[in-house]
């Protein structure tokens, strides 16, 4: 029976050789939950819609529909939550619970491999219990179809019987909610999205409500923080709050050496630098990406295998882990014959465009 | 006809599996591979698949054992599969597998009024209910 979120180990090789292909994993700036999170995380969680900072439209409707459930004293319609990896999409499922005062239980799509898996957590719910599944658009197919029924019924199909004398039997499940969270919700079959009740869309944090979450943070790690110094973080967290508190306790463990207190921008500043997140939250690989581009492809379309293959990095890496957020920053951009530099990857790497026409 | 040949094979492959993991666990041998010995001895048991039967709740395994009309002899018995088997992953430490397959053969006794206690484990009460089972055939 799994009932956890599966966190892979993640071995940090200190030695390993700079042009080595990176453990995406163990990059400073991943937005991948990782082991050093895992601790962070219990922590700094807020409990309530009150204390959740950001998404401001996502949190209005989420009071609105749980104060409408419990009203009605009954169950909240399923939710989906979507949007890239560390906005916090976990967080807001752990808050729906707390406000509606239910148990909430955790797994995710992965680690459901069988029906049985399945049948095991939907079983021993109770009514009213909040059950997240993370990565829910890995769930496999046969394990989906078990849901259906679960999700629109209440109940759970069984299987009795084989051959010619198979039957069906249906089980009642008690009453409860599904929050779903997924960072690709195009991998999601149709028949699944159709049964949440209400879909969600995360996005990124603006730098000032970035800069909120690190001086709570700070407050709770006991991080002695200017507001310049919060801001500064904010803006190299590539607006996802779990790098922000990655980067604050980096930026702690560096002030804490250098003896630097309360952490000015200054502070932060060289902090950052010195784990090398630069200016725009960009770090050694999301550079490199740059710097083939604009001087040794000289500022040419290139094809994703031709990028991946002069960064010794697989292109499915490529394609998910860094261009994302270049993409999104406007430093580069997907053309019809690749991928391309802009103005802006030019400036951010102090060399000049070259002449349009 | 047809049915009772399969309850009889049922109620001796389940005995037999009982029987085995006693005479094993008299020579010390590991309660884990016991605890699964008595589990594979349940996968073909009843007409639901028994890795989903084992994973269910106490209360869900009981009803679909109801509704799927197993014949209630068979159930006594999976119960005592169910209770021994708590006994070998309490002793290999697996205590809260060992408190699910407690909970799982409790609520098939109570639903079955089965009257199912740690007694029935004893050597001789298992023999006695064998037997019992087999002459009734």
């Amino acid at each position: 029976m799994s009932d956890s979120v599966e966190i892979e180990n993640i071995i940090f090789d200190a030695s390993a050789e700079n042009d080595q292909p990176v453990d995406v994993s163990t990059r400073m700036c991943s937005v991948e939950l990782i082991e050093d999170d895992l601790s962070l995380d219990r922590s700094l969680r807020p409990k309530r819609l009150e204390d959740y900072l950001g998404q401001t439209k996502i949190k209005e409707s989420l009071s609105i529909l749980i104060e409408a459930a419990r009203e009605r004293h009954d169950v909240v319609d399923h939710i989906l939550f979507s949007g890239p990896p560390g906005l916090g999409k976990t967080t807001l499922a752990s808050v729906v619970a707390n406000e509606l005062g239910a148990r909430i239980k955790v797994t995710s799509g992965p680690a459901i491999e069988r029906t049985g898996d399945l049948a095991a957590i939907l079983t021993n719910l109770e009514e009213g219990d909040v059950l997240f599944i993370d990565e829910i658009h890995r769930l496999n197919r046969m394990v989906e179809e078990v849901l259906y029924p679960a999700l629109e019924d209440f109940a759970l199909d069984i299987v009795v019987g084989k051959g010619p004398a198979a039957r069906s039997i249906r089980l009642d499940l008690p009453r409860f909610t599904l929050i779903g969270a997924t960072t690709r919700t195009g991998l999601l079959t149709g028949p699944l999205r159709d049964r949440f009740g209400i879909a969600f869309r995360l996005n990124y944090y603006s730098p000032e409500e970035l800069a909120q979450i690190v001086r709570r943070s700070a407050m709770i790690l006991d991080v002695d923080i200017l507001e310049e110094g919060a801001l500064e973080i904010a803006r190299r967290s590539r607006g996802t709050p779990r790098l922000a508190n990655r980067l604050l306790k980096r930026v702690r463990d560096w002030a804490q050496v250098k003896a630097i207190s309360p952490i000015d921008e200054d502070c932060a500043a060289k902090a950052l630098a010195f784990f090398e997140v630069d200016s725009l939250g960009l770090d050694p690989v999301d550079n490199r990406i740059l710097e083939l581009l604009c001087v040794q492809f000289s500022g040419r379309p290139v094809g994703l295998s031709t990028l991946s293959s002069a960064l010794s990095e697989e292109s499915e890496t490529l394609e998910d882990v860094y261009e994302p957020y270049l993409l999104q920053q406007g430093l580069i951009v997907r053309t019809p014959k690749g991928r391309q530099a802009t103005e802006r990857a030019y400036y951010h790497l102090g060399l000049q465009p070259p002449e349009q026409g | 006809m047809l049915h009772r040949d399969y309850l009889v094979r049922m109620f001796s492959q389940l005995a037999a599996a009982i029987r085995e993991t006693i005479l094993r666990s008299r020579n010390n041998e590991d309660p884990e591979t016991l605890a699964d010995l008595l589990e594979d001895s349940l996968s073909n048991a009843t007409e639901i698949d028994g890795s989903l039967l084992l994973q269910l709740a106490p209360e869900s395994m009981a009803a679909m054992l109801q509704f799927s009309g197993t014949d209630p002899r068979l159930v006594a018995h999976v119960a005592r599969v169910l209770l021994l088997e708590a006994r070998y992953l309490d002793e290999a430490g697996h205590t809260t597998r060992a408190e699910l397959r407690r909970s799982q053969a409790q609520s098939l006794s109570d639903s079955f009024d089965l009257g199912l206690d740690e007694s029935c484990l004893d050597e001789k009460a298992l023999e006695e209910f064998f037997e019992s089972h087999q002459a009734e055939m």
